[in-house]
């Protein structure tokens, strides 16, 4: 009679320890496996929350001489975790007048007048991502927005156009109002107006005022700001896909060379993800004290059973060493036992550990956030099953090696 | 020659404190041989020595002319000898059947009827059984090993006077008409009256009491 055939009669005929075993090792691994599928579930959610959160950081460079270079932007865009949704801004000051050199008329009926027939220039590589347009409800009526490829163009309130007798394709020229002279020629490609009033109207300087902002191009803004015939800026904003990652990408960015980042000023966006991080990592952090808390028990419980049960079998070792059956086969056989105990419970678990999820998924998450939806993850299962047979089958080698150091002669005391 | 020589054999759990010493007898096959001595004289420790469950301190035990200890004392537990134990040693979760099975490949059927066995008790769980149909399971399963060897420690002490009395007479049986070589530890003079030769373990050596 081999090993396997020894197994499976002790299996089958001690029932009553076969059914404690395959519960409790049923119970334990379906724990485990839930556990799991929450903390795999609620990782996956929070990594879609984290990415949909659009968290980042704007590289401040204008105190920087001649700005960021394409170059720089280059470098930064090939970090890993920079996403290419990017903008690149300017602003200036200029004075606007026609091709004959005559000023042109601005909003001046309201606010701090410093300079005359002028306004705010804001450069962006692409107008329709600029704040303005995003949230101050900026709206195109008519022509085209800015895009990078475009060159010494214009982008005018409707009202300045219709003061000016302005129209798309037409010429304005822009002046700068302080330092060096630079005069650029710019041609209109679109019109837009504001939806909304600005509040501070009544106190702000007048080329603050919507009426009298005109949004250009990069290049242009270079031309003006630094005399310069490319497309250095000022300012980076700059999406990451992680915000987990965000400071670990600046520190990154911070080792490019060529750029004085202490002169930068960079700051973070990402006060939508600390206030959700909470919220998110409470979950995990219970989930994942609640499997080292489970794996803990069951590592424990097993090798204690194992063992106790293992020393009710000196008796039945020591009749097997007396009649020259090896220590070898008497381990296989109490591996095999356990396996064959083992093995449909980590099998069934999938089931009881499915039907078990719903349940909690239902009664408890729900209670806590609606944004998880947790199901049974086969590799989950697997990684239970797999590590809780090493345990076992380690439990078991444990508990039988002690046995078998028992001496051939304490046989007859036993 | 003898199937077992021992030779100036020697025990000591404590050093100075020999359980016997100066042992120096043969065993033949073929003959039961029975060893009497008060509790605690060292007879199961003996016979433990001959089984190659232990190494002796001093002098040696030699298999058909070979010492045991470079035979090998699992391969000699394993082919050489029998254990029969007092409390029957039988596995709870095996059948009769599959007791005898686990030591050796012979068809275990005709050897529980050999032992006295019916049809209905080899099937039965061996707990279900008495004492005494116990013990002969497991002489069934000493037997089934084909070992020319039989070391029985007590093997009667569980078991009332009739039964022991049966059980002596397998014993005698296996001897005589299966030519083992068959040794009994036993209290009982009357059982040790059966045998052909009967050893006394007394102040540490074994004395011949009766070689008929
Ligand atoms: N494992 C042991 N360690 C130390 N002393 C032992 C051990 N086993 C037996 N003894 C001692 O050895 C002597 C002989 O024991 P044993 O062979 O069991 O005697 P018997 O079988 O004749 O009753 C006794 O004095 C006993 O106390
Ligand atoms: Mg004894």
């Amino acid at each position: 009679m081999n090993f396997i055939k020894r197994a499976y009669l002790y299996t089958t005929r001690k029932k009553l320890k076969t059914i404690l075993l395959f519960s409790i090792i049923l119970i334990l691994s379906t724990l485990l496996v839930v556990c799991f599928s929450i903390n795999s579930s609620s990782n996956m959610a929070n990594a879609n929350v984290r990415k949909g959160l659009k968290c980042g950081f704007t590289v401040n460079a204008k105190t920087l001489k001649n700005g960021l270079n394409e170059n720089i932007i280059k470098q930064i865009l090939n970090i890993d975790g920079i996403t290419d949704d990017y903008t690149l801004r300017s602003y200036t000051i200029a004075e606007y007048r026609d091709l004959n050199n005559n000023k042109l008329k601005t909003k001046d009926d309201v606010g701090l007048k410093v300079y005359e027939h002028a306004g705010k220039v804001v450069c962006d590589n692409f107008s329709e991502k600029d704040t303005y347009f995003t949230e101050e409800g900026f709206k195109l009526i008519s022509g085209e927005a800015i895009t990078p490829e475009k060159k010494q163009v214009a982008l005018i309130h409707e009202e300045f156009a219709k003061n000016n007798n302005l129209n798309i394709g037409d010429y304005i020229v822009l002046n700068t109002v302080e330092g060096k002279e630079i005069s650029i020629k710019v041609q209109i490609i679109g019109i837009f107006t504001n939806t909304r009033k600005a509040d501070t109207e009544n106190y702000t300087d007048t080329t603050n005022l919507y009426q009298n902002t005109i949004f250009s191009d990069l290049s242009t803004a270079s031309k003006l700001n630094y005399e310069q015939d490319n497309e250095n800026c000022q300012y980076g904003d700059f999406i990451v896909e992680d915000p987990l990652e965000l400071d670990n990408i600046i520190s990154q960015m911070k080792n490019i060379e060529g750029v004085s980042w202490d002169s930068c000023v960079i700051t973070k966006s990402d006060s939508n993800y600390e206030n959700t991080k909470e919220s998110l990592e409470g979950l995990a952090k219970i989930v994942s004290t609640a499997i080292i808390v489970i794996f803990i028990i069951s590592i424990i419980l097993i090798i204690l059973i194992l063992n106790l049960w293992t020393k009710h079998r000196v008796y039945e070792i020591g009749v097997f060493l007396s009649i020259g059956i090896k220590k070898a086969d008497i381990i296989w056989q109490h591996i095999t036992e356990i396996f064959i105990v083992a093995i449909p419970a980590f099998i069934f678990s999938f089931v009881t550990s499915s039907i078990a999820t719903k349940i909690v998924e239902s009664k408890l998450i729900s209670s806590i956030t609606n944004s998880i939806e947790i199901s049974v993850n086969i590799c989950d299962w697997l990684l239970v099953s797999g590590i809780g047979l090493i345990i076992i089958l380690i439990a078991t080698v444990i508990s039988i090696y002690q046995i078998t150091k028992i001496k051939p002669r304490d046989i007859f005391t036993i | 020659m003898s199937i077992l020589e021992i030779k100036n054999l020697k025990y000591e759990y404590s050093r100075g404190n020999p359980v016997f010493k100066n042992i120096n007898v043969n065993l033949d096959e073929g003959k039961v041989y029975a060893i009497l001595g008060y509790s605690g004289s060292g007879k199961t420790t003996f016979l433990s020595l001959l089984g190659g469950l232990d190494t002796p301190t001093e002098g040696e035990i030699l298999f058909k002319g070979e010492n045991i200890a470079n035979y090998g004392l699992a391969k000699h537990r394993k082919d050489n000898v029998s254990f029969i134990f007092q409390s029957y040693n039988l596995i709870d979760y095996l059948t009769p059947m599959e007791n005898v099975s686990i030591a050796s490949k012979l068809p275990p059927k005709p050897i529980l009827e050999k032992v006295g066995l019916t049809n209905e008790e080899i099937k039965r769980n061996v707990l279900k059984l008495s004492g005494g149909q116990q013990q002969r399971v497991a002489i069934a399963r000493a037997l089934a090993s084909e070992a020319p060897i039989l070391l029985a420690d007590e093997p009667t002490g569980n078991l009332d006077e009739e039964t022991a009395e049966g059980i002596m007479s397998i014993l005698k049986d296996c001897s005589h008409k299966m030519n083992k070589c068959v040794v009994i530890v036993t209290h009982s003079k009357d059982l040790a009256k059966q045998t052909d030769v009967v050893f006394r373990l007394k102040k540490g050596e074994l004395q011949v009491e009766r070689n008929k």
